[in-house]
């Protein structure tokens, strides 16, 4: 599958991390905040904060 | 055991992950494993003290991307294969004691980007078919976890229900010339039926309504997953889901039980195929009012037959002035 300007979308491990460089397309609120991390045991997880108001 | 099975009976995958029996299981408030790690307590799945949303790979998976092999082996007639996929929780809040219908409207709105965020990430693979982000809320439809959360499952395939929902949109689209959804949205609105009217998306009480109080939110535009969403849609679905669950609980009078599923276009498939999907939302309480439950029962269960205890357009406008009357916090 592919992006919308046709590139290739990103995948890390057969897409198993979180794609830290596959925004949430266009329609992000304004100051998104997406923090991927990896838990202790090697597990995925990821953070999304508002921006400010 | 960790594999799937084929159903040649029916044509369908049936998943088995026994390992699922050992998962949490309505643990007390203070060993949630949803709630944040503060410091000096006990450690959870989270290790902030402090988030909005936070999406991790389940720690009981039904699918992985690193599948056992099979116990058994498949036959021609019955294959049998890894349950290969993806399996995410997505915790809406460190409040413990919140639900959807009570975060308010801005954290409904990130809801929507972290769902978008998460359909890319997991359509990137390409041994992925379908992405469902859904939500078991209330001990009436089985839920373990108390603390607010829904899931994402990412299907090595389309299941059953999207599928049939492909065939009826491809059916209608040959007989037609259009999509089956959009002409659903344009008899809908400013019907007898509707719940809430938005800019961009429509809320209402569907005609073949499965459940008493099903309430379906339909994109107006013709668009097939959460990513293609611009600013002003996120905004609206936001908008008009928020007060929907606001006004459930405002009908029922308590925290309304439900089963919510984003039904998107599938992934990795053809453009005619992915052409076909029109996002929208399925939203199903168990309640018919009165503190009874609508079971799935043998109609249902052996039929596929649903039957239905209240009409579309009585629910319609009870549920539309309970979402009028609903305090939605922003």
């Amino acid at each position: 599958m592919r992006g919308e300007e046709g590139q290739p979308w990103p995948t890390a491990d057969a897409g198993r991390q979180p794609c830290a460089t596959a925004d949430t397309g266009e329609g992000a609120m304004p100051g998104l905040v997406v923090e991927p991390e990896t838990l202790p045991d090697g597990r995925s997880i990821t953070y999304f904060t508002a921006g400010p108001e | 055991m960790s594999e799937r099975r084929y159903d040649p009976t029916h044509d369908e995958w049936v998943t088995f992950a026994t390992h699922r029996q050992d998962r949490t299981y309505k643990p007390a408030t203070a060993d949630c494993p949803l709630c944040p790690t503060h410091p000096g307590g006990p450690a959870t799945e989270i290790p902030r003290a402090h988030f909005e949303i936070a999406v991790f790979d389940n720690r009981f998976p039904s699918l992985s991307p690193t599948p056992p092999t099979p116990d058994v082996a498949g036959t021609d007639l019955v294959p049998v294969e890894p349950a290969y996929g993806h399996c995410e929780v997505v915790v809406f809040t460190d409040d413990h004691e919140a639900t959807l219908a009570s975060v308010g409207e801005r954290r409904v709105r990130l809801l929507v980007d972290a769902w978008a965020h998460r359909f890319r990430a997991l359509a990137a693979d390409p041994r992925i078919g379908y992405v469902l982000p859904f939500e078991n809320k209330g001990e009436a439809v089985g839920v373990t976890l108390h603390h607010p959360h829904g899931q994402i499952y990412a299907y090595p395939d389309v299941p059953p229900r999207p599928a049939r929902e492909q065939r009826a949109a491809r059916h209608h689209r040959d007989r037609t010339g259009r999509c089956v959804f959009c002409d659903v949205v344009a008899q809908e609105q400013g019907g007898p039926r509707v719940v809430v009217e938005g800019t961009h998306f429509l809320a209402g009480v569907p005609p073949w309504a499965r459940f008493p109080y099903e309430v379906d939110v339909w994109a107006r535009d013709h668009v097939g997953t959460m990513p293609e969403l611009d600013t002003a849609a996120r905004d609206d679905l936001a908008r008009v889901l928020a007060r929907v669950l606001a006004g459930y609980d405002e009908y029922f009078g308590f925290r309304t039980s439900y089963l919510l599923g984003v039904h998107s276009a599938p992934v990795n498939v053809p453009d005619d195929e992915r052409g076909l999907g029109h996002l929208h939302l399925e939203i199903c309480p168990p309640h018919r009012g009165g503190g009874k439950l609508k079971y799935l029962a043998g109609s249902e269960t052996f039929g596929g037959a649903f039957l239905t205890d209240v009409a579309p357009e009585v629910a319609g406008p009870r549920l539309r002035d309970a979402a009028e009357r609903a305090t939605v916090p922003a």
